[in-house]
């Protein structure tokens, strides 16, 4: 299947942030928020926020993907 | 999960909601208990999406009732934010912050954004060719 680096890299942040333990999430915000502004340099049109949820479709597939790797480890342990 | 129905999982996130939400006006259990019941009660809206919006295509009604329950949980966790502003939360093990509950709060409107927002495929189309490059990406 075919990669985008970058955005693999900011879905990957958002994820972290998901499963993160609630006394790790702010520090995983701010690293999603610090990916968001690199990404967004020199587009000024754009925020942090609106890439976030412009992305939820491909974060929605990512995480789809987690979740069913994670399936096949765990039946691959059974 | 195909066990448990999508309507009893969006349930079970309300109802655990409102008990939050009893339990923090009568102050039952101080505000360190309150603020770790609100993060379970988002794993359990988390898990509740995963089966319901994200392993599968959501219809008309799973949109309505993820936002509902969404909704909720922001509304449960703004009434949190707005006692740790007035009493503060006690230090804990767990390391938990007034900053640990904005973060999920932030996150929660976030996915409210992406999935109630209202954003034009074609914007999302722009958007994604501009700062990923090339034509849509696929991930």
């Amino acid at each position: 299947m075919a990669r985008n680096p970058k955005l693999e890299a900011f879905l990957e942040a958002r994820f972290e942030l998901d499963v993160a333990p609630p006394g790790e999430k702010a520090a995983k915000r701010a690293i999603l928020h610090t990916l968001a502004e690199e990404l967004l340099k020199g587009f000024r049109s754009v925020s942090a926020r609106e890439l976030i949820a412009i992305t939820e479709e491909a974060y929605q597939e990512f995480r789809k993907e987690r979740f069913l790797e994670s399936q096949r480890r765990l039946s691959r342990l059974r | 999960m195909s066990a448990v129905t999508a309507s009893s999982r969006w349930e079970a996130v309300g109802q655990l909601v409102e008990l939050n939400a009893r339990d923090q006006l009568s102050r039952r259990y101080g505000l360190l208990a309150e603020a770790i019941s609100w993060f379970k009660a988002v794993d359990l809206f988390r898990q509740a999406e995963l089966a319901e919006m994200t392993l599968r295509k959501p219809g008309p009604q799973d949109l309505r009732r993820h936002r509902a329950c969404l909704a909720q949980v922001i509304a449960q966790g703004e009434r949190l934010a707005t006692l740790v502003d007035s009493d503060g939360l006690p230090a804990n093990p767990e390391g938990i912050t007034r900053e640990d509950i904005e973060a999920q709060l932030e996150a929660l409107y976030d996915t409210m954004i992406g999935w109630h927002g209202g954003i034009t495929q074609e914007r999302r189309q722009q958007v994604m060719a501009e700062v990923f490059g090339g034509p849509k990406p696929q991930t």
